[in-house]
């Protein structure tokens, strides 16, 4: 089981009339959708994807069956409510989430991500990325065509490669992650990671204690920052895993003794 | 008459002497209307109202069998397998492997029928004359004489049968009109035998069709109709998806099976799970059973249905559903252990050890080999019983299916 505290925070940003993002931060559920389409279609698309997690939240000894399942539910839950109407054809969200699950008796974080919303870690004074984006962007920038620093503000930023609703493949990716006592993970959707730099992401992050507080300001810097886009912001920080510990490095044999 | 019989389980089985249905997941309310259906001397159509409740899509998997006129009718869906076995006491397996598949047979020609869940297979049986259990697998036995039983009415296609009591078949239907243009299905094999309902295949080659058909894909399709009605066979975009899904998790591999429903290897001469000769027969393919489980020296056990990484504090990163491994996480007080330390991969229906190029290196000791230690990133195939040590601190060693 791993214990956490969490902040969570949504703003429609200076421009938008809808806020078309949603999110769940609730234990041991923590999801950001950021949907699109048109005619508030975005809207209906990430609020239907965040729903297929409602049945999770409070759960304990989850599988990765359970949380795949909601995925798989939350796109064919968007592909055919996008059959329905003609306002929201075509429509879809990406989603990007950790949950807590169990495996062989002990806890884990499973990470998914579909699309350009993302998850950060900060751990030891260090930030970093987890999640990969779906983007035309984040092509360029595998392709070698593009740095990170350059792809902030980039024209194209917006176009993203998978997106739940659009496609009926499963087509998310996982992470497994061991939980550490001490780690702070920062869920958002791109109104953040567009505008705000990585730099002042870790700077926010390191100096609120308290979570929400940390979501708090996460969201002004954007608004700050211009605040083009829906702005939402999740902060988890991990308090106490109850498991064993001792992840340090590998002694070599022969090599320092335990202790 | 044999004695009708079932193994206790999690899924639904309907028994009576003239029918078996099993389904995943028959909820309370429906359990009556289907017992009432049956009961009543339904048909299959009925039958499969009752137990998907009307709807066309999310139609559970299931197997049903049932004594039609002077035919036995066996149909399986996603997830059921049957084994029936006839006069000769040749035993055939169906394995609908994300297919639906709907087979009649001369009813003096069968002699039991079992429907079971793919790849569960082991526990006891226990008789049953008739009623609604629990089970995870059926073992059904035509009545002797059809006098015996209230013979469903299917007037409508009697005559048909009557005329056509020669083969047993697989009946294939042209794939419906509103699928044809559909791009999802662009990557989908679709077997597409024939272009009217009568075209007629025999059993070893139909599941020899659906096999060859796989190639890249995981799922092989295969829409049957009946007299140019597709209602409650479709399979709908909505199901696809769902075989995919489920395909994405476990993948398929080409499968024999034992009169239990045992699920191994083509190339098996004996079942891996209770010993029997194997039937000669055509594979097919379906989910990948559990292939054994790993036991730990701490206790831990695994059941071997994914890849498996053992370590001090194992973790994967930027996979897909189907290769999420599952994390096994042990103690090294010494930290010897590294924290993604070994790999235990499953290769269609092999089972292979990779050394994470761990700091302290994996020793494998096959029954009665020396032990070795392995080449970090090098796979390693297992034989069951052997014993695979960590850095000397843990050990788990192979347990096969039983």
């Amino acid at each position: 089981m791993i214990e956490v505290t969490w902040g969570a925070q949504t703003h429609n940003g200076h421009v938008r009339q809808h806020n078309e993002d949603a999110l769940l931060a609730d234990a041991p559920v923590f999801v950001v959708a950021d949907g699109m389409g048109g005619h508030r279609a975005g809207e209906v698309a990430s609020s239907i994807a965040i729903d297929q997690f409602r049945p999770l939240v409070g759960a304990s000894a989850l599988t990765i069956a359970d949380v795949a399942a909601a995925i798989t539910a939350a796109n064919e839950a968007i592909v055919e409510a996008g059959e329905a109407g003609a306002s929201s054809a075509g429509m879809g969200t990406t989603v990007v989430g950790m949950i807590a699950v169990e495996q062989v008796g002990r806890p884990y974080w499973l990470a998914f991500n579909v699309g350009d919303s993302r998850l950060y870690r900060l751990f030891k004074g260090e930030l970093n990325q987890v999640s990969v984006d779906h983007s035309y962007v984040q092509e360029l920038i595998a392709a070698g065509r593009l740095t990170a620093d350059e792809a902030i503000g980039h024209p194209e930023r917006n176009i993203v490669t998978r997106a739940l609703g659009q496609d009926t493949e499963s087509q998310a990716d996982f992470w497994l992650l061991p939980p550490e006592v001490g780690e702070r993970f920062l869920l958002c959707s791109d109104g953040l990671s567009g505008d705000v730099s990585a730099d002042q992401i870790l700077q926010l992050l390191r100096n609120s204690p308290d979570p929400e507080e940390a979501a708090d300001q996460l969201v002004s810097a954007a608004l700050a920052a211009g605040g083009r886009d829906n702005i939402s912001v999740v902060v988890v920080d991990v308090r106490a895993i109850y498991d064993f510990g001792a992840h340090e490095a590998t002694i070599p044999r022969g090599g320092v003794p335990n202790e | 008459m044999s004695e009708n019989a079932y193994r206790p389980g999690t899924w639904t089985a309907v028994v009576s002497p003239s029918f078996a249905v099993f389904v995943d997941e028959l909820p309370n309310e429906r359990r009556r209307v289907v017992w009432q259906a049956v009961s009543s001397g339904a048909d299959v159509d009925d039958i499969i109202r009752a137990v998907t409740g009307g709807t066309t899509s999310g139609i559970p998997p299931f197997g049903l069998v049932l004594r039609d006129g002077d035919c036995i009718r066996v149909l399986v869906r996603a997830g059921v397998s049957a084994v029936v076995t006839d006069a000769g006491g040749i035993r055939r397996s169906i394995d609908s492997g994300g297919v639906s598949t709907n087979i009649e047979y001369v009813a003096d020609e069968v002699t039991a029928v079992t429907l079971g869940r793919s790849g569960v297979d082991s526990g006891t049986s226990l008789p049953i004359l008739g009623g609604i259990v629990l089970a995870d697998a059926v073992l059904w036995h035509p009545p002797a004489d059809e006098d015996e039983v209230t013979a469903p009415p299917l007037a409508a296609t009697g005559q048909r049968r009557a005329t056509e009591k020669t083969a047993t078949r697989i009946m294939i239907d042209e794939v419906p009109a509103s699928h044809q243009d559909d791009e999802q299905l662009a990557d989908e094999t679709v077997v597409t035998v024939g272009s009217t309902p009568h075209d007629e295949l025999d059993l070893a080659k139909g599941g020899y069709l659906a096999a060859e058909a796989d190639g890249e894909v995981n799922a092989a399709y295969v829409d049957l109709g009946r007299e140019g009605d597709h209602d409650g066979y479709t399979v709908t975009r909505m199901t696809i998806n769902e075989l995919r899904a489920d395909a994405a998790v476990t993948p398929l591999v080409q499968a024999v099976s034992c009169s239990l429903t045992h699920l191994n290897p083509p190339e098996a001469f004996r079942c891996r799970i209770c010993d029997e000769f194997l039937d000669q027969q055509e594979p097919v393919l379906v989910p990948r059973p559990s292939l054994g489980h790993l036991r730990f020296s701490t206790g831990q056990v695994v059941e071997l249905d994914s890849r498996v990484v053992v370590g001090r504090s194992p973790s994967a990163e930027r996979v897909s559903a189907g290769e999420l491994p599952q994390l096994v996480q042990v103690e090294s007080p010494a930290q010897d252990i590294s924290r993604s330390h070994v790999e235990v991969r499953l290769d269609g229906w092999r089972v292979e050890v990779v050394d994470l190029d761990s700091v302290n290196g994996t020793v494998v000791a096959l029954p009665g080999r020396d032990p070795e230690r392995l080449q970090p990133g090098e796979p390693y195939p297992l034989v069951p019983n052997a014993v695979i040590d960590l850095a000397g601190e843990v050990t788990f060693r192979y347990a096969p299916a039983q």
